[in-house]
């Protein structure tokens, strides 16, 4: 194969999916700015971290491929010719999905791995014009390896006219040989000749051939049923084959493909054959010379057509690209990547977009056969359609979301080619995103990142080829491992605080649990039904609280329906609490509920201003600037102390409001417990807790439904309720008999974590209780629940249900249920530091972690540098990585090559195929100081590598080091 | 007794210790036939030659089976090759069918004649000679009986000094009737058995096997038979030189003479020779 060797660089060049990425992460970003979402940023920063360093390897993987383009083979038939080659990959690596193609070929083709040292010899095929074959002028090596979003290229330049060889076809016969004169023939040297003629031996038989002489048909063979053979002797050889280019009347290309076959038969055969061309005599001979210079000869008869230089310019297409693949692996992997993006989503966003998904990937499987364009269409509007009648309201994200998924799933259909499934693997990046951006506990945030690995190992292998899967795994899990960095200083030094740029994404509100602004009996019960985490509480300086004090204040009510109780009007601000009041700070982290209070310590007295939206609300609140759909977190001081004063007109008024349908019996009941025109509010008050304790009441989760006349029901005759029951009549009762009243909702309890030093209050926690105005002490609080049931204040909602001998309190005594209590808090602290430092880390943790690094004070552009100067030395990091040659296994040819690296530092060079001691003779000559170090280092080397032991290794590196110092006093080169 | 010319005796050497059959390829008159005979003469072992003409037949070579009147049956008289070396001068002068007799003899140590199967001596060696394939009237070995010799040597004209030293000396023939056997065949096959303990290493297995892929990336490349009879070469070259390892410098040390027949037509342009000196080279070696 006549080689023109050539090294071009490698460019990597940004292709459609590069922009197509592109778009994706500032989608990612938007999304993350818009809610303040740290976990979203760190997915958006580890795709673009990825991305970037797949540039690296993309370039690292083309890197040391060597190509070998061979002489072009010419059919002859108009079917085209061939330009065969050879690729091979000189490092110590293999090369990844390599597609080679030419300027103007028709084809191109694909390897999936090209290991070192095993070269891979392959055709193009070039179209044919009628001026002979169109050569190209440049071969394309091009890879989208490892994550399809940049284009390595390797331009190898064909600009030299390559020689066209024929290719042999043609049904002709070979021309019967002729005696050659010896005279004549007695200076050119032929094989096999004998010297003297007319003496011929038998030498044997070979295959009839039509034409052949019936004479020397071996008979007695084929009269024993044996196939037709031909005698053939010695002194035969004595004539020629004359291959006379003017005997045939076809036309050049075919005469020329039909003399190459009879070149080849001779050859085949060993008659010696002479070739008569127009302006060239070749004299008989045979052998491979022989046969390739009357080919070459051949090949200037040949068409011969000038590369053309213009089609190297032209863009080359991508036909492995665009062209079907079968590969069910990796469409295996996408799909189940894809679905594993879904169950974080669960809940949140439709079930029947999620179920269309799941389908379309069945179809896919399934070969797809009932994807006809009209079908796909069809699938996208009825599922459309079907998502958007489901939704409410289609401006929230999940709406959108669900959307996605439907379109997603006629992608993942009409998805046949590379470029399509590369689309397929990006959109699955996309919905990691979105499934953290929906939810981002510890615990689905790992998912997540579990299911983004699968993608971008499923993206590698699509790049790989079939048959990799190992490895593809192994590349996602390097790349990620190597993008880390990036994402870390991306995620510490890339600017937040943008909440002027961006509009809060939309959330749908129903179908999460958590108190709502109004209070039914029941209510509050189904709330407590769930063991969700409301919110977590973390006490600045480590202050206990009392059991009594823990009552986690949410929402007022005010307007009073019976045992119903309503938002209603007449709110107010308080006056600030007494200047000598202890004051409790806390850091509330509040999941998501969709509404716009926040709980605060009962009572709220000021909210610290940060990016978190919460303000102070009415009657000691503090609620939210926006619905509260994805978690917050936000400082507010507590006062136990109530304000003291006197109650404004307007409010006093609004609490003592009764509904006009009270009946006669509840109203004289609130009378009764005024015993005297002289008695207080508090006497009052008092004589009704009485008259709860005394009259049998009981605390229940499940005290059935009351109808519409509830208030006498549960007062009078049925008796069993749970707090919302009794706080919403107690008020009610209260301000029947005079006394202004008001019913506060909220969380009561909580779960204290030792290890994380915080407060995890849970929905079971939710609680209802009442606030009377009393002269001297304000707004007091009158837990009715509390008064009846005073284990409920020290035990959760379960236990103190149950009392406190049954089995349910003794289990809890038990070291499974310590064991089981004390993981689950081990979690949740790991689960709230997650939430801390990443999925709440907004611009003030940003400026915190700064000031700790000590560049509290730096400006933007200056974090700015840092970051691109982090970036450039991971990549610089991860460049040497790639760069690296692999390491050789054996610890004594370690040794040997480090010698060999020093020598050839110093200007001695090892030659590849150059043993220990020729190399160590060679180099001794050149520091004759170090000869004797040298010779010992081979000789040990040898030792250590090929003997039978290897104890040798100590003496080898003893050696070694001992040379180091030696080969400084090179003498200089006579 | 052969001047100027140390290599390829200590090969010569080192491919009958290898227990490899031996070929030497030069144009006549540079000595090919008396390094034979001096290499039997000093090995102490039996020596038969057979002169290769075209009308030589296997019989010629193996025996045949002759009627005695007295017996009343057959009896197989043997033939040449019924030798511990037999020289075959100027092999490729016998046709194909002649030389194609050698193989068994080669490869198993035996002879099948008329359907029975003799023996052969133990140490049993062939020591070839041929002139090149550009010569008139000469038949080119066949592919499988070129393997089957462990080494092909090139002798060469000798330098000027050695040549001098030739023309001054006396009779080579009487020479070689005064020189006297340095071992025999019992001790010969105690070496043979020795060079085959010789330890070659994962390492050096690595290398050889580097050699036979580098090969095969040629049109045609080397057989695992090739494979086989570099490393034993090998082994003998490491024994000469008196190592208990195998190491890539006896490789390369054996490497063209075991590979360069081999490698004849593997790569288009250029000599088995320098194919094989090329391959030697150009495989990187650690």
């Amino acid at each position: 194969m006549s080689a023109a060797r050539q090294q071009p660089r490698v460019t990597v060049r940004p292709n459609r999916h590069t922009f197509a990425l592109g778009a994706a992460l500032v989608a990612m970003w938007y999304a993350a700015a818009a809610q303040a979402n740290g976990a979203v940023y760190l997915l958006a920063f580890a795709c673009a971290g990825m991305a970037m360093l797949s540039w690296l390897h993309a370039r690292a993987n083309l890197r040391d491929i060597e190509v070998q383009a061979g002489d072009l083979i010419a059919e002859t038939r108009g079917k085209g010719c061939r330009l065969p080659f050879r690729l091979n990959s000189k490092g110590t690596r293999a090369a990844s999905g390599i597609e080679i193609a030419a300027a103007n070929a028709r084809s191109s083709v694909f390897v999936a791995q090209l290991e070192p040292g095993a070269p891979f010899r392959a055709e193009l095929i070039l179209p044919t014009t009628p001026s002979g074959p169109a050569q190209p002028s440049l071969l394309l090596i091009r890879s989208l390896y490892p994550l399809g979003f940049f284009t390595a290229e390797l331009r190898l330049p064909l600009s030299r006219t390559r020689k066209t060889m024929p290719l042999p076809e043609g049904d002709l016969p070979l021309p019967s040989p002729v005696k050659t004169d010896a005279s004549k023939s007695a200076g050119t040297v032929s094989f096999g000749r004998r010297g003297v003629a007319g003496n011929d031996d038998f030498a044997g038989l070979r295959p009839w051939q039509p034409g052949d002489s019936p004479r020397h048909i071996d008979w007695k063979a084929v009269a024993r049923d044996r196939p037709m053979m031909t005698k053939q002797w010695s002194g035969s050889q004595d004539t020629e084959v004359i291959l006379d280019w003017n005997s045939l009347t076809l036309d050049d290309a075919e005469k020329a493909g039909q003399f190459a076959k009879w070149i080849q038969d001779c050859e085949a055969n060993a008659i010696p054959f002479s070739l008569v061309l127009p302006a060239l005599k070749i004299p008989a001979g045979l052998g491979p010379a022989h046969a390739r210079r009357c080919l070459e000869a051949l090949g200037t008869l040949m068409p011969h057509r000038l590369p053309d230089e213009r089609a190297s310019r032209q863009r080359i297409p991508f036909v492995h690209e665009t062209s079907a693949l079968s590969s069910k692996g990796t469409l295996a992997g996408l799909c189940a990547g894809l679905a594993l993006t879904l169950p974080p989503m669960f809940g949140e966003v439709s079930v029947i977009a999620m179920i269309l998904l799941i389908v379309a990937m069945g179809v896919r499987f399934h070969g797809g056969r009932w994807c006809a364009p009209l079908a796909r269409l069809a699938y996208v509007l009825l599922g459309g359609g079907l998502v958007f009648a489901m939704e409410n309201d289609h401006r929230t994200m999940e709406a959108a979301t669900a959307l996605l998924l439907v379109f997603i799933g006629a992608k993942v259909i009409e998805s046949r080619t590379p470029r399509d499934f590369q689309v397929v693997g990006l959109l699955g990046w996309f919905l990691c995103m979105c499934g953290l951006s929906l939810e981002q506990s510890l615990v689905w945030s790992l998912h997540t990142a579990g299911v983004f690995l699968l993608i971008t190992a499923a993206l590698a292998r699509l790049r790989r080829g079939p048959g990799q899967t190992k490895k593809s795994v192994r590349a996602a899990f390097s790349l990620m491992a190597q993008a880390l960095p990036v994402m870390v200083m991306l995620f510490l030094f890339f600017p937040r605080g943008n909440e002027d740029l961006v509009a809060r994404l939309a959330r749908r509100n129903s179908g999460r649990s958590g108190l709502t602004t109004n209070l039914d009996p029941g209510s509050i019960a189904t709330v407590a039904l769930s063991d969700k985490i409301a919110f977590r509480a973390q006490i600045s300086g480590d202050q206990r609280i009392a059991p009594r004090d823990r009552y986690w204040r949410c929402l007022v009510l005010w307007n009073c329906n019976g045992l119903s109780w309503r938002r209603g009007a007449g709110g107010g601000r308080s006056k600030p609490p007494p200047p000598d009041s202890k004051i409790v700070r806390q850091t509330i982290a509040v999941e998501p509920h969709g509404s716009y209070w926040l709980p605060s310590l009962d009572r709220a007295v000021a909210v610290e201003p940060n990016g978190s939206g919460a303000f102070m609300g009415d009657d000691d609140t503090v609620v939210c600037n926006d619905s509260v759909d994805n978690a917050r977190r936000f400082v507010v001081a507590s006062s136990p102390v109530p304000a003291r004063g006197s109650l404004p007109g307007t409010q006093r008024s609004a609490a003592l409001r009764v509904p006009a349908d009270v009946s006669e019996r509840v109203a004289s009941l609130a009378r009764s417990f005024r015993k005297s025109p002289a008695s207080t509010d508090q006497d009052v008050m008092t004589a009704a807790l009485d008259y709860l304790r005394e009259q049998g009441f009981k605390y229940t989760l499940e005290p059935g439904s009351y109808e519409a006349n509830g208030l006498d029901e549960f007062l009078l005759s049925r008796r069993l309720g749970f707090c919302e029951h009794f706080s919403a009549s107690f008020a009610t009762l209260m301000r029947l008999a005079g006394v202004p009243s008001r019913v506060v909702v909220g969380y009561l309890g909580g779960e204290y974590s030792e290890r994380g030093g915080y407060w995890i209050v849970r929905q079971y926690d939710a609680h209802a209780w009442t606030e009377v105005w009393l002269e001297e002490t304000g707004w007091t609080r009158v837990d009715p629940t509390a008064e009846l049931n005073p284990d409920r204040l020290t035990s959760d909602l379960e236990t103190s249900l149950a009392g406190a001998d049954s089995a349910q309190a003794l289990s809890r005594r038990t070291w499974w249920w310590r064991a089981w209590s004390e993981s689950r808090l081990l979690w949740d602290k790991l689960d709230y530091e997650w939430y801390n430092r990443v999925v709440s880390a907004d611009e003030q943790a940003q400026m915190d972690t700064l000031s700790s690094l000590g560049l509290g004070r730096t400006k933007w552009a200056a974090l700015l540098v840092i970051l691109g100067a982090g970036v450039v030395i991971t990549a610089l990091g991860v460049f040497l990585w790639l760069k690296r040659t692999a390491r050789h296994p054996d610890p004594a040819a370690r040794l040997w090559l480090s010698v060999c690296r020093r020598l050839a530092k110093a200007g001695v060079p090892r030659q590849p195929g150059e043993t220990a001691t020729a190399f160590a003779t060679r180099a001794a000559k050149e520091f004759p100081s170090a000869a004797v170090g040298l010779m010992r280092i081979s000789e040990r080397y040898n030792e250590a590598r090929y003997g039978a032991t290897h104890q040798n290794i100590n003496e080898l590196r003893l050696a070694v080091e001992d040379l180091g110092s030696r080969l400084k006093a090179r003498l200089p080169l006579a | 007794m052969i001047l100027g010319k140390p290599d390829a005796i200590r090969l010569a050497v080192a491919c009958l210790l290898a227990r490899g059959h031996l070929l030497f390829e030069d144009i006549p008159g540079v000595g090919k036939t008396m390094l034979s005979q001096a290499l039997a003469q000093a090995l102490g072992l039996q020596f038969r030659r057979v002169q290769f003409t075209s009308d030589l037949l296997p019989a010629d070579i193996l025996g045949a089976s002759i009627f005695d009147r007295g017996k009343a049956a057959f009896v197989f008289h043997p033939g040449p090759v019924f030798a511990q070396v037999l020289l075959a001068d100027e092999i490729n002068r016998g046709t194909p069918k002649t030389q194609s007799a050698l193989l068994e003899a080669m490869e198993e140590g035996r002879v099948t004649a008329d359907g029975t199967t003799y023996p052969l001596p133990a140490p049993f060696f062939v020591i070839a000679t041929q002139n090149p394939l550009t010569q008139i009237g000469t038949f080119p070995l066949p592919e499988s009986q070129l393997d089957r010799f462990l080494m092909r040597l090139e002798l060469g004209i000798p330098d000027r000094a050695a040549e001098r030293a030739m023309l001054e000396g006396g009779d080579r023939r009487e020479v070689l009737l005064a020189m006297s056997a340095a071992m025999d065949g019992e001790q010969l096959v105690s070496m043979q058995r020795l060079a085959r303990c010789i330890h070659a290493s994962p390492a050096l297995l690595d290398y050889v096997q580097d050699l036979l892929a580098a090969s095969r990336q040629l049109t045609r490349g080397l057989s695992p038979r090739a494979g086989l009879a570099l490393l034993s070469a090998a082994r003998a070259w490491a024994l000469m030189q008196g190592r208990p390892m195998v190491i890539p410098e006896d490789v390369q040390a054996v490497g063209v003479a075991v590979m360069g027949h081999r490698l004849e037509h593997a790569e288009q342009g250029a000599s088995g020779v320098e194919a094989a000196a090329h391959l030697l080279q150009s495989t990187p070696v650690v």
